[in-house]
């Protein structure tokens, strides 16, 4: 097994610039730009406790089935190993809903990985921390 | 999408408002119709005015009324008896009575398949 080290500079500014990018076009609902962050075999398990592919979470983004009205991300840690990067760190959000309006503190994880030049995300998981009533 | 699925709706009966909201979203999205119960006594509730649904998604760890506790009045109704029920479940050893579990974090292609055998191959209406 290989161990893990911290990136470089430079792939530290990309991955955090990307991490950054994500979570904006994730708030914006940008399908578009989702689509190319994501690698076709993106897994995520969600804080529904439910796991879905690339695919069924665009889908759901088009038709405003999954919709975020505040969300921030915090990267807190950065490993590589060879051509992966694992972003950790918390979260914030709310969703854009009349059924659940609490804020969602939760931390999260994120993989990337490099193809054909570009870093693109491969798994994510977010685990909720707390959730906060709205005032 | 499934434009195809049966016209009779499938109960969610879940407490946790994520995940009974996901679940929901999902199975609309996926061309079938839904309908979301908080725990067992809401989903009684439900039934007792409503046809029976063409599935039931049953979580078991509820308040009120658990999925254990649904289950025996529902498997006693002669128009319920019949439903297929899934179960949901944190608990891989859990003892069961259903047609079918899902252990969560559930897997969506999981989910739609079990969906798929149980509503897509029951007999129109």
């Amino acid at each position: 097994m290989t161990d893990s080290e911290p990136p470089n500079s430079a792939l530290n500014a990309e991955i955090e610039a990307l991490e950054q990018a994500e979570a904006a076009a994730m708030l914006s609902g940008d399908a578009s730009a989702l689509e190319n962050f994501w690698s076709e075999e993106l897994v995520v398990n969600s804080t529904a406790n439910i796991i879905a592919g690339k695919d069924m979470l665009l889908d759901l983004i088009r038709h405003g089935r999954l919709r975020l009205k505040t969300y921030q991300r915090k990267t807190m840690r950065l490993a590589q190993l060879g051509d992966i990067v694992v972003a950790t760190g918390n979260e914030t959000s709310q969703l854009d809903s009349d059924v659940i309006t609490d804020f969602l503190y939760c931390s999260y994880m994120n993989v990337w990985k490099r193809a054909g030049g570009e870093l693109k995300m491969i798994a994510r998981h977010v685990g909720l921390i707390s959730r906060t009533p709205q005032p | 999408m499934n434009l195809e699925a049966s016209s009779r709706p499938i109960l969610v009966v879940e407490d946790d408002a994520d995940a009974r909201a996901a679940l929901i979203d999902i199975l609309e999205f996926s061309g079938y119709s839904a309908v979301p119960a908080e725990n067992g006594k809401k989903a009684l509730e439900y039934l007792a005015d409503a046809s029976p649904p063409s599935l039931i998604i049953l979580d078991l760890m509820m308040p009120e009324m658990n999925g254990w506790e649904f289950r025996a009045p529902q498997k006693k109704d002669p128009n319920l008896a019949a439903v297929p029920v899934v179960v949901v479940t944190a608990f891989s050893t859990a003892n069961v009575d259903a047609d079918g579990i899902l252990i969560k974090p559930i897997d969506v292609d999981r989910l739609l398949d079990l969906v798929k055998h149980y509503v897509d191959a029951e007999p129109t209406q």
